[in-house]
């Protein structure tokens, strides 16, 4: 059961899409320990990989600054409880 | 006959211990180089030079930062641009204290190491061209 409600800090994301990363990210909170970072990471990936296609990236933790090239529309980087999540596709350009 | 069948094996005994010592210097010369610059790595798919490419360059820039505070974000920004750079697009630079992450990276581009007490996640992912539509 989702107890606190995510807060989006930074996206380019279609709504839907947002949404979808706030539910897979509460539903892993439900799977695993909040220290469990890294099985949360992998639930929020494999589902995105599925329902999304392949290539998805997926950061959770307390306390961590990156820098990534993402494709157009698939990048959110949000908070929920004590966690921060990052969900981006990698880059793809037109040639 | 035998002869020579026993000098052929004598010499590829020989080139094989000759490969192994080489080996070894080079694993040892590798875990020297690492122990001096306090870097650990957990988990790698990536070519030495590389990686040794990573370790410099972080190494330099935590040297440089005033009284030694991290910065995750100037860290993994320098990281991802030297390698973009180097090594062609796309990178991605994770750094920070405490994080979790789940990947999938191109062949060889992929390194989980430790400095001093931050973590650094520096992989590649294959860049593909976008469908027309």
């Amino acid at each position: 059961m989702l107890e606190g409600k995510a807060v989006i800090e930074d996206t380019d994301m279609p709504d839907k899409m947002q949404i979808q990363a706030m539910a897979s990210a509460s539903e892993a909170l439900d799977l695993y320990d909040v220290f469990d970072c890294t099985s949360i990471a992998a639930h929020i990936k494999k589902e995105f990989d599925t329902k999304y296609g392949s290539g998805w990236q997926c950061v959770v933790g307390s306390s961590f600054g990156c820098f990534f090239t993402h494709s157009k529309g698939t990048f959110v980087y949000f908070t929920l409880e004590t966690l921060n999540f990052l969900i981006f596709k990698g880059a793809s350009y037109l040639i | 006959m035998e002869g020579a069948q026993e000098e052929l094996e004598r010499r590829s005994k020989f080139l094989k211990s000759l490969i192994q010592k080489k080996k070894t210097i080079e694993q040892q010369e590798q875990h020297d180089h690492l122990q001096h610059n306090n870097v650990r790595v957990r988990a790698c798919d990536m070519p030495l030079p590389l990686q040794n490419r990573a370790f410099r360059c972080a190494r330099d820039l935590l040297d440089s930062m005033p009284s030694k505070k991290l910065d995750s974000k100037r860290l993994a920004l320098t990281l991802k641009k030297e390698f973009d750079t180097s090594y062609g697009p796309a990178w991605h630079c994770i750094v920070g204290t405490s994080f979790g992450s789940y990947v999938t990276h191109s062949f060889g581009g992929f390194v989980y190491f430790s400095i001093d007490k931050v973590y650094v996640l520096l992989f590649k992912t294959a860049v593909e061209p976008l469908d027309h539509s």
